[in-house]
């Protein structure tokens, strides 16, 4: 039986099937993302995606860009910044250090390596994975410390640098799209500059005129349409005046945030419950594109990559802690929290197979990253209660309190 | 009934905090007295300027207990602010030359407990407690 073009229906079934696969998962202590990426998987092209006689780049572009989009504003609109002067330079420093240390490990990693890629520069290709490799996920991180009833200072530090290295990811990722895109980085610097500060200021305006229009919509109820309506305007013009989506609806957030200030609370109410959402619909979209064939081909790229990035978080967020002096404890073991990487890698991973000129690599970059983000995901709470222990953060059963 | 002669009738103390106050100096002031729901900021002059409910900050405090926090609660749970950071600064509330039945819709609109009245100037000048005015309405039925 062949159906054909039923984009919607596969759209559904990615969906309902990627969601009680999760749920099962959960019962049988797997990482849900695996689940995720395995039912995307048997909707690929190679199994049942054969049927559909679709390939998910024809349709998925607008879902894509826009779930993306609602995963940026959420990440804008979460941080203050009263919340970051309290959260001090320790956090920062850290968030900072991690992410670029993860960036830089992977960038030269990738140098090293020096995969051939048809259609894309070698130093474009590394800037892309390493912008990526910044990003950490902050669910797996708090079911860890929930799981183990971990307190302390690393595990503190370590809730404070996973809430900031996405925003890290996206704005280095929009930045690296921004200057590789349709030539060399030179010839574009000027243009990605022009495009960054466009993004920012359509955001910063757009946000104002979301928290000036906030106020006069009393349902809660109503504030959802008022929120993703804002995002896809946004969206939608940064298509039509070529700039950054990503930078965009971020401004969005955090200056929609801002002018709102403690009544920001009710806006994001109305949609950060869209966040997994949108992340079981990017790993089984990711899931979609697994090509066996890639796969095996880059076995070098994918260890590569996992090896750096881990690497330089390991030596960035001990680099960021020693500079701001944080406790010995965080600065020897906090990297070995920040392993997993999730929906935020996936999500920037996906956004590139719309874009013609890296529809090429694209593949490549998924099936890398979606590999990667699967043994990360079954390694990283290994790592994190190493380093909890390590720390002494994790209760004794003795005595029920952290030594 | 004007909302004024219901307050009159029914004396209710609101609680108020005002804007600088930490979490567990407004947990304090809930905790202190079982009749709070919720909890009013007042600014440096006395008048109104948000709102905290009960539930957020119970929220707040078992932080570390939830197993899911979505970006915005794991920022809270983090760096935590002051009741001006946290109040919510648009809600429902009654003015005191109201008819009690007006009000009375609002109140199930919004389904709050404590309904403040707030006179023109800012200023709190108590609570409607919807279990007083069922108790009420259920006595006038009998």
């Amino acid at each position: 039986m062949e159906i054909t073009q039923s984009n919607i229906l596969l759209l559904g079934l990615l969906l309902l099937s990627g969601l009680f696969s999760g749920q099962l998962a959960s019962k049988i202590g797997m990482p849900r993302v695996a689940a995720y990426v395995f039912t995307g998987t048997l909707f690929s092209p190679e199994l049942l995606g054969h049927f559909f006689k679709t390939t998910p780049d024809d349709w998925s572009q607008p879902i894509t860009q826009t779930a993306l989009a609602i995963i940026a504003f959420i990440i804008g609109g979460s941080i203050t910044a009263a919340q970051l002067q309290r959260m001090g330079k320790s956090m920062i420093g850290i968030a900072l250090g991690e992410s670029l240390g993860a960036a830089m490990a992977v960038f030269l990693g990738l140098l090293v390596l020096a995969p051939t890629l048809d259609g894309i520069p070698l130093v474009s290709i590394a800037l892309i994975f390493s912008a990526i490799s910044t990003t950490t996920a902050p669910a797996g991180t708090i079911a860890v410390l929930h799981q183990y009833r971990a307190k302390g200072p690393l595990s503190t530090t370590l809730l404070g640098v996973v809430a900031l290295d996405d925003a890290l990811g996206i704005i280095l990722f929009a930045i690296v799209i921004a200057l590789i895109s349709g030539g060399s980085i030179e010839y574009n610097l000027e243009i990605a500059l022009f495009e960054i500060i466009v993004a920012i200021i359509v955001g910063a305006v757009a946000g104002f005129f979301l928290a000036k229009l906030a106020p006069y919509v009393h349902k809660k109820s109503m504030l959802l349409p008022l929120t993703l309506g804002s995002i896809l305007v946004v969206s939608g013009l940064s298509e039509i005046l070529h700039f950054s989506a990503l930078l965009s609806a971020m401004a969005l957030g955090f200056l929609s945030r801002f002018f709102l200030f403690s009544a920001g609370d009710k806006l994001f109410g109305s949609i950060d419950f869209l966040e997994e959402t949108v992340f079981l619909l990017f790993f089984t979209l990711a899931g979609t594109h697994f090509h066996s064939a890639i796969f095996l081909q880059h076995l070098d790229l994918i260890l590569v990559y996992f090896f750096a990035r881990i690497l330089g978080k390991l030596i960035g967020s001990g680099f960021g802690a020693k500079l701001t002096k944080a406790p010995i404890l965080v600065t020897r073991w906090l990297g070995f929290s920040l392993v997993p990487q999730a929906g935020v890698a996936v999500g920037l991973a996906l956004t590139l197979s719309h874009q013609a000129e890296f529809k090429e690599v694209s593949l490549v970059i998924i099936n890398v990253i979606l590999a990667t983000t699967l043994i990360y995901e079954f390694i990283g709470p290994l790592t994190a209660r190493f380093a909890l222990q390590k720390a002494g953060e994790i209760p004794t059963a003795k005595t029920g309190t952290p030594r | 009934m004007k909302v004024s002669d219901w307050l009159r009738k029914h004396p209710t103390q609101a609680g108020i905090v005002y804007e600088d106050w930490s979490l567990e100096q407004m947990m304090e002031k809930l905790l202190g007295n079982a009749r709070l729901n919720d909890l009013y900021v007042l600014d440096s002059n006395n008048l109104v300027i948000g709102h905290l409910s009960y539930k957020k900050l119970a929220k707040l405090v078992l932080a570390e207990h939830c197993s899911y926090h979505t970006r915005s609660q794991l920022l809270e749970r983090i760096a935590t602010g002051s009741a001006a950071e946290l109040m919510e600064i648009h809600f429902a509330s009654a003015s005191p030359d109201e008819d009690l039945d007006e009000i009375l819709f609002r109140q199930l609109d919004h389904w709050v407990e404590d309904l403040p009245v707030i006179n023109p100037k800012g200023e709190l000048l108590g609570i409607i407690n919807l279990s007083d005015v069922l108790l009420t309405v259920m006595k006038s039925r009998n």
